[in-house]
């Protein structure tokens, strides 16, 4: 299996070293660089760091420009409606398209604390799941195309939740009394345990970095989630709360700014500091 | 030793069980029928909680709120009508750390001391002794205690030497447990709804940076139709209403903890009094118009 990667994202560079100890790579940079290396190529994947425009290229391109492409993984995290009319797209052209979005905070962690999160059908899914093995996270199927980007939604909204109400109860516990050490201690061994206990509250107000992704993408995921929410008529009260305190981050902050900085906002609003205590 | 354990209602009465092997145990309780039983397992059994503090070196209680503590200590026959200098009030209560302390300090004045040890976990938790109990108090007081509270558990978390401590630790695990709770299965019941599978989801979330508790004990339980909690709803609101007025007594913005514990509100108003925190589950799945499992499946599972 030959494969054309198109993105260069952290993660993105990551994935391409470990594709190449198993299969040929080709690295797309745009839409015209696709057009000769897909004569040679079965399978295109656009990575998280994929440019722009290039999918919706990919969308309007005829089977012959596709060449030998079988299958596109598409690795982005974007909104899973658009995902179905792609799929339809691509299956015009002869194309099956597997959504496998990863979710992973920060490049160290991976792929320990990592999965690639599939949508597609089953045979499409089958037929790559070894290049999507090769990439080292857990690898599961949700069901057809764009459940893949759905779950990663999910998953990437309950990791959020997890760590702005780890910092908003770390406050209240500071404000009452108890240390960061403490609370890491003891939480991490009791039911209120959760990934921002064990990845992000023990480093609270020590400006280590806990993630990678920039706040706006998170802001930008989080309104992407609430927007199915709405599309599926449910309520996601906890969740709509977090995504109006991201995006309420994201106003406040640089570009570039992580919820690694929005802990400085968060010590603003609570009137204390956590390096304090 | 001389233990005296108040409170014998689900979590007091599986974490006193543990001691009576042990020590001389003399219980106090208002239900008679779980008097009957810790006779039955050879317990002694007092006529007023002042006649158990004349028996008793060290007192254990466990009991619904703050206000109940306050009765049995200093209320008519109360504990502090019987405590001896020199012994010791542990309070296991899910408390209000202020009023807890303000209890230390007129026990002090007749020699008694006081340590907080509320717990962390289930029922079954308790009754198998492995449950986390989150202690504080003066470190020469909590050295006279803690093997009597290894006797209950072996799993015993010290955090500090001041009284109420442990049930601030306690208050904000409850808010960090109920907060990523009702986020996770919110999220997963949308995922439902959207045709997406349990079991994919709780390993999905378990596999990365959306774990929690509930990812990792209370969805798989879900998925194979198990009971996941046994705990009053009530007193899971009286919990969160603690840790929301805590902390924003202390002037700090709490609006996750609020929409969590307005979920539990919801709960509580619309299932009525002797809800179950279980019941929640069935409230999210309404809200959502979906099921976390699917009808056919739930058969199969039983």
């Amino acid at each position: 299996m030959k494969v054309a990667f198109a993105g260069d994202s952290a993660l993105d560079r990551i994935l391409v070293g470990r594709l190449r100890g198993a299969f040929a790579v080709e690295l797309v940079a745009d839409v015209h660089s696709l057009q000769g290396i897909a004569r040679d190529c079965d399978v295109l994947v656009l990575g998280a760091g994929a440019p722009a425009n290039l999918a919706d290229e990919v969308a309007k391109c005829k089977s012959v420009a596709l060449g030998r492409i079988a299958t596109v993984i598409d690795q982005r995290v974007v909104d899973p409606g658009g995902t179905r009319t792609f799929a339809m797209a691509l299956e015009r052209a002869g194309v099956a398209l597997v959504d496998a979005p990863i979710h992973c905070e920060t490049v160290a962690e991976f792929p320990q604390l990592a999965a690639t999160l599939c949508g597609g059908t089953e045979a499409a899914f089958t037929r790559v799941k070894p290049l999507l093995d090769a990439m080292g996270a857990r690898v599961l199927h949700f069901g057809e195309a764009g459940t893949g980007h759905t779950a990663r939604l999910l998953v990437g909204a309950a990791a959020t939740c997890n760590r702005l109400a780890t910092c908003e109860g770390a406050a209240a516990g500071l404000a009452n009394g108890l240390s960061v050490a403490d609370m890491a201690a003891v939480l991490n061994r009791s039911s209120g345990v959760n990934s921002g206990t064990e990845r992000v509250l023990p480093h609270l107000g020590t400006g280590s970095r806990t993630t990678e992704m920039p706040l706006t993408e998170v802001a930008r995921e989080m309104r992407l989630t609430s927007q199915l929410a709405m599309r599926a008529g449910t309520p996601l009260l906890v969740a709509h709360v977090v995504g109006e305190l991201c995006r309420s981050f994201a106003n406040a902050l640089d570009e570039g700014a992580t919820m690694d900085d929005a802990v400085l906002l968060m010590e603003k609003a609570a009137g204390l500091r956590y390096s304090s205590h | 030793m001389r233990i005296g354990y108040v409170g014998l209602g689900a979590m007091g009465g599986a974490l006193a069980r543990h001691l009576v092997p042990k020590h001389t145990v003399t219980v106090f309780d208002l239900n008679p029928a779980a008097l009957s039983e810790f006779t039955a397992l050879g317990a002694r059994t007092a006529k007023s909680c002042a006649e158990l503090a004349r028996e008793s070196e060290i007192v254990l209680l466990c009991l619904p709120r703050s206000s109940d503590v306050e009765r049995v200590l200093f209320g008519p026959a109360g504990l502090a009508e019987g405590l001896a200098p020199g012994s010791i009030v542990v309070d296991q209560t899910s408390g209000v750390p202020g009023e807890t302390r303000s209890f230390a300090v007129r026990l002090a004045q007749q020699g008694v001391g006081v340590v907080d040890a509320p717990v962390s976990g289930n029922q079954a938790a308790a009754r198998g002794g492995t449950i986390s109990i989150i202690a504080s108090g003066p470190g020469a007081v909590y050295g006279k205690v803690e093997a009597v509270l290894k006797d209950i558990s072996p799993n015993v978390m010290y955090c500090g030497e001041r009284v109420g401590n442990g049930q601030m630790m306690k208050t904000v695990n409850n808010l960090l447990n109920v907060s990523t709770r009702f986020a996770t299965l919110e999220l997963v019941a949308l995922g439902r709804k959207l045709g997406l599978p349990l079991e994919q989801l709780t390993e999905a979330l378990t596999a990365t940076a959306g774990r929690s508790h509930t990812s990792r004990v209370m969805l798989p339980a879900i998925a194979q139709g198990r009971e996941t909690v046994k705990f009053h709803l009530a007193l899971q609101v009286k919990d969160m209403n603690q840790a929301i007025t805590l902390g924003t007594a202390e002037g700090v913005p709490m609006p996750i903890g609020v929409a969590a514990r307005s979920l539990l509100q919801i709960g509580l108003s619309s299932l009525g009094p002797h809800a179950q925190l279980e019941d929640m589950i069935g409230v999210v799945e309404r809200m959502a118009g979906t099921r976390f499992v699917d009808a056919a499946a739930k058969e199969g599972a039983t």
